[in-house]
């Protein structure tokens, strides 16, 4: 029995070590097997309705195994549309502008339902669709109207006479009432800016929202506009008295150079599959977690093709 | 349905002459220790009956004489005549070993798997169990009920449990009656059950019967032994991964007895010496990494009286894994510690009593506990100029746990043959800490410290429940066995109620084979949140509450069974529908927001599952095993993930197959040997990619975009890992001496040396493309222990 077991052992160790040495380095099981993609059309049309250049992205789509990835669609031809028959199109090479995308110069359009499509040699069209959101504006009785109130601090200014510069930090205090709709739903952008490009190479400037921002549950921060999203919460009563701070920073020669800085903040009434749009890219692009840990994210589109998204924004600067 | 109950098992009673009780406990004879499950039989008048968890069993019978047969697997039976003119009390023992004469009783003994109403309840023989093949030579109990037809493990080397397409929050593991909240030491692979300090473990997949409530998918039930009444007795066994000791013995022989196990893995003490020498090639720096797990099972049982017992038990487990780090710079040092640690504690209180031959009552009291730790702390400390210090220290420990005190209390009651009568109340005060993180900083004495805690709120509820069940027999071939059990959630001032009526019927064709069928609703009011495709100690324990529904489900199941010769068969198809089952919403996970409150990150949905199981099963002689095969699919839906579609479960799987050999060579050789197949696990995998571009300044012309590249996930789990097929062997050489029994068993995880998947990487791959490669982590393992009974 035992002589048995010697030699049935030793000709198993014998199998496994001439047959079992290279995987067990490798530690490799297969490579998985992916169907070929095939690719469609991603559109990226996220416009101000009120500007006078809308600008357009078709690009394709890739397989994750593509070493190429996704690839600009010059050729794209894009088509708005109603239903009362209105269409424009722009589009092709003609229309395309390097660092900027397919540009349509001097729209005019319409509010209403707009219908975007879009078509590219060697791809299936794509459509989308969007309704304007209403222009915002501060006059009294404007239908869609924003009222504000900002009440700037004392700036706190620190001498640094060795390098003979300022520091300032100055926080500006803000209440927002944002208008809302009965049948609709209103999402807006919330975006600080100051005129940076007005400082010069040695000096630096920014605005920030403050990170101590009162835990509005109507405001949700969004890095990738280093802003908030506002949007309306079962239990709120609307979209009035929005506070949160604004912090300044400035080091710069003196405090004219401060005080001439331009600084605004930015209200832009967004549409609801815009604000999707962003939230999503928002938990891909920032997860608020380790992804490891995280459950796979899908961003939202609402394009035929899956890929991209059409949205329309209005926007007002608040001078601050 | 209580009234319609007691109705039926008055009619039934009252339709008999005069009639008389057996009854009494059944016992090892070597030990004293209570065998559930066995069997008293009395040819004469076709009926039977089995021993409750406590060894307990009531026979009822009309005046006469009868021949009574008591048996029990793995023991020789032993018959008795007995003149039942009054009610007797007569506790019978038993002696280990297999019987030459067990051939001769076979066709008389009771509960065989086509006798009994109850359906998809399984059970391996501990002593099984022991000689199964085993990673690392440790013997693991969930292990091996992964070998059951419609239980499947998690993934590679780990010990959960995904029964029936279930996940693991949906078995309740009962350790003595007690629920379990993690059962995991390593990372999940390997189980908080030293199988040496187990004497009986159970799993009903369905087909539940009142008395059981709680969870949707499984009942898990373990016993732990209760002590050698007759002598002092002992077990060690050494294996390359830890050691356990197992003593027993009588305190007062026949009325009191002891059990203590505990066991400990040496990993940290295997490592420390290999990580010493690195640490030495770099002064500056010292590196100390940590793990270890500890188990420990107590038990004390004390026959106060001839119709009383009481029993005391405990289980502590602990799990600790970290890496602390110092490093020295000049007049400058900085350490951090990092560390994640898990315990389980249980205690449990119990008072068995007889009220009389027909009735039998436990009650109950018990604690449970679950903590989850895991946190980093940094600290830095530099000399100045002047020799003054300044030090910055910064910590964040995020811990989670449940606590549970129950009381609960159970009857059985045997009227007559015909009706066996269950009823009982329990209550659960649950106090849920669902993710807290404590942040300290200290930047010296120039700035304020900061001490606080974020996260979310504990949760305390109160859950209640009643049952009454009755297994009678209306008809000669036909068993039934009909319940109602309630329960009630009151928390954070909302109450849940349910109502979950069960049924199983037996009924018998003329060839002996069984039809069975049963019909289960089930309530569960604790939820697991975790991220499909990790296992961790991070998942979290948290309740139903005003805004989370508890879960529901029913399931309806049917099939064959049959025994010949020793083997048994089964078929069983089932369907089981699921509601209010809990996710991470797509992008979520615990460490998600350390402030945000973990309701906010969650989603509800409905899930569905069935399949086909079929088992045979030889539980008796020198070669005994199984062969099981499962037939399943799994789905899940929730609003807000995969926008709304259904999709495959991460432990759908289609196929699964098990065979189980133990083979006993001679008195001191037994081999053993297993092979398992299984579909591979669903996954979701980055499919495409496409560049977008959006808007990212505002005050601009519109024409400022940022373009992102972003990857797109497939549908979810919509791919398959490779399949899943291991095969394992173990040889045990035993050597028996005067008073001891010493072995040696020699295992081979993975035997034919194939690597399964365990995760997938997408990855570059030589020519400059990129793939996606799985990865495999377990290779053949061999391993040796060493074991000695004394």
């Amino acid at each position: 029995m035992k002589n048995n077991i010697s030699l049935w052992v030793g000709l198993y160790g014998l199998i496994i070590l001439s047959t079992g040495c290279e995987r067990l380095s490798e530690g490799v099981v297969q490579e998985i097997e992916f169907p070929e993609h095939e690719p469609r059309l991603a559109v990226s049309m996220l416009c101000n309705w009120d500007s006078d250049t809308l600008v357009a992205r078709a690009q394709s789509t890739a397989g994750i195994l593509d070493a190429d990835g996704s690839q600009k669609q010059k050729e794209a031809l894009f088509t708005l549309s109603q239903s009362n028959g209105s269409s424009y199109t722009w589009g092709g090479t003609d229309d395309w502008q390097n660092g900027v995308g397919h540009v349509f110069e001097n729209p005019g359009l319409e509010e209403g339902e707009w219908t975007l499509t879009v078509e590219a040699p060697g791809f299936e069209s794509v459509t989308g669709l969007q309704s304007t959101p209403p222009r915002i504006d501060t006059l009294n009785g404007a239908a869609y109207p924003v009222a504000f109130v900002f009440t700037p601090l004392e700036p706190e200014v620190d001498e640094w006479p060795e390098e003979n510069k300022i520091f300032v930090r100055q926080i500006i205090e803000v209440e927002l009432t944002l208008p809302t709709r009965d049948n609709a739903q209103d999402f807006f952008l919330l975006q600080p800016t100051i005129d940076s490009d007005a400082v010069s190479i040695e000096e630096y400037a920014e605005i920030r929202v403050d990170w101590e921002l009162d835990q509005d549950p109507r405001a949700e921060r969004l890095s990738l506009i280093d802003g908030l999203l506002v949007q309306e919460v079962a239990g709120s009563i609307g979209l009035e008295s929005i506070t949160l701070e604004l912090e300044v920073e400035y080091y710069g020669e003196n405090l004219e150079g401060y005080e001439a800085l331009s600084k605004s903040l930015q209200v832009v009434a967004i549409t609801p599959e815009m604000a999707a749009y962003y939230v999503s890219l928002e938990n891909i692009q920032n997860p608020s977690g380790f992804s490891l840990f995280s459950e796979p994210l899908l961003a939202y589109t609402n394009m035929s093709s899956g890929y991209g998204c059409f949205g329309v924004y209005r926007s007002i600067a608040l001078p601050l | 349905m209580a009234s319609a109950l007691i109705i039926c098992s008055a009619g039934v009673q009252l339709s008999f002459a005069q009639t008389y009780t057996i009854s009494g406990h059944i016992a090892d004879e070597s030990s004293g220790e209570q065998l559930m499950g066995a069997t008293v039989w009395c040819a004469d008048q076709a009926v039977g009956a089995g021993t409750n968890t406590y060894g307990f069993y009531s026979l009822t019978l009309e005046e006469g004489v009868y021949d009574l047969v008591v048996s029990f697997i793995g023991y020789a039976p032993r018959k008795f005549e007995i003149n039942l003119n009054q009610d007797i009390r007569f506790d019978i023992a038993l002696s280990p070993g297999v019987a030459i004469s067990e051939a001769v009783v076979t066709g008389e003994t009771f509960n065989r798997i086509e006798d009994q109403v109850q359906m998809s309840k399984m059970e391996i023989p501990i002593d099984q169990i022991k000689r199964l093949p085993a990673i690392g030579g440790e013997v693991d109990l969930m292990k091996s009920l992964q070998l059951l037809p419609g239980v499947q493990s998690g993934g590679e080397g780990t010990s959960g449990l995904y029964v029936r397409g279930g996940s693991p929050d949906q078995n309740l593991m009962l350790l003595d009656g007690v629920p379990l909240y993690s059962v995991s030491h390593l990372f999940g692979f390997f189980s908080v059950f030293n199988a040496d300090a187990v004497r009986n473990m159970t799993i009903t997949k369905g087909g539940y019967p009142a008395r059981y409530g709680g969870r949707l998918s499984s009942i898990v039930d373990i016993s732990m032994k209760d002590g050698n009444m007759k002598s002092f007795h002992g077990t060690s066994t050494v294996s390359i991964l830890s050691s356990k000791l197992t003593l027993e013995g009588p305190l007062v022989k026949d009325k009191a007895s002891f059990m203590i196990s505990g066991r400990r893995t040496y990993i940290d003490l295997l490592l420390n010496p290999i990580i010493n020498s690195i640490n030495t090639s770099d002064s500056d720096v010292t590196t100390d990494p940590r793990y270890f797990f500890y188990d420990f099972n107590g038990k004390v049982n004390w026959k106060v009286g001839d119709r009383d017992r009481l029993y005391f038990s405990i289980f502590n487990g602990r799990d600790d894994f970290g890496l602390a780090s110092t490093e020295t710079f000049g007049t400058s040092s900085s350490s951090i510690d990092f560390g994640l640690a898990w315990s389980n504690s249980v205690a449990a209180a119990r008072w068995n009593h007889e009220w009389g031959p027909r009735m039998f009552s436990n009650v109950m009291l018990t604690r449970s506990q679950y903590n989850f730790r895991t946190g980093v702390e940094f600290s830095e400390r530099e000399l100045n100029a002047d020799s003054a210090a300044s030090n910055f220290q910064f910590a964040s420990i995020y811990q989670s746990g449940i606590e549970d005190y129950t009381a609960r209390i159970d009857f059985d009651f045997t009227p007559n043959p015909q009706n066996f009568i269950r009823f009982g109340a329990s209550t659960i005060r649950h106090q849920f800490n669902p993710g807290a993180t404590t942040l300290q900083l200290d930047f010296g004495a120039e700035f304020p410290p900061l001490d606080t805690v974020l996260g979310s709120a504990g949760v305390s509820s109160f859950e209640s429940a009643a049952y009454i069940e009755d297994e009678f027999q209306p008809y000669e071939r036909l068993k039934l066995n009909i319940g109602l059990h309630g329960s009630i959630l009151d928390v954070q001032d909302r109450v849940y109620t349910s109502l979950q009526p069960r049924l199983a019927l037996n009924y018998q064709l003329p060839y002996g084979t069984a039809v069975k069928a049963s019909f289960a609703t089930m309530t569960q009011f604790v939820n697991l949140l975790t991220n499909e495709g990790l296992a961790l100690p991070t998942d979290l324990w948290v309740p139903s509450t005003a805004a989370i529904t508890p879960q529901q489900s029913w399931q309806v199941a049917a099939g064959l069974a049959q025994s010949f010769d020793g083997l048994e068969i089964s078929l069983e198809g089932y369907y089981k529908k699921m509601d209010g089952l809990l996710s991470y919403r797509e992008g979520a996970g615990f460490t998600s927001g350390l402030n945000e409150n973990w309701e906010d990150q969650v989603t509800q949905g409905e899930g569905n599952s069935y399949g086909g199981e079929f088992l045979i099963q030889k539980k008796t002689g020198r070669t005994t095993g199984w062969i099981g095969y499962t037939l399943s699919w799994s789905n899940r839906r929730f609003d807000e993930i995969n926008s709304g579609q259904w999709f495959p479960f991460t432990y759908d799987r289609r196929h699964d197959v098990s065979i189980v050999i133990l083979h006993r060579l001679s008195d001191q050789w037994d081999l053993s040997a297993t092979w398992v197949y299984g579909t591979g696990r669903a996954l979701t995998l980055s499919e495409s990619v496409f560049k977008t571009f959006i808007p990212s300044n505002f005050g601009g012309t519109g024409t400022d975009l940022q373009g992102f590249n972003l990857q797109v996930p497939s549908t979810k789990n919509g791919y398959r890992t490779s399949p899943y097929h291991r095969g394992d062997i173990s040889i045990t050489k035993s050597k028996k001496r005067e008073h001891t029994e010493r072995s040696w068993i020699f295992s081979c995880y993975n035997v034919y040396n194939n690597l399964n998947p365990f995760f997938s990487l997408v990855d570059n791959s030589g020519n400059g493309t990129r793939v996606i490669r799985e990865y495999g982590i377990f290779p053949i393992i061999p391993s040796v222990a060493w074991r000695i009974d004394f």
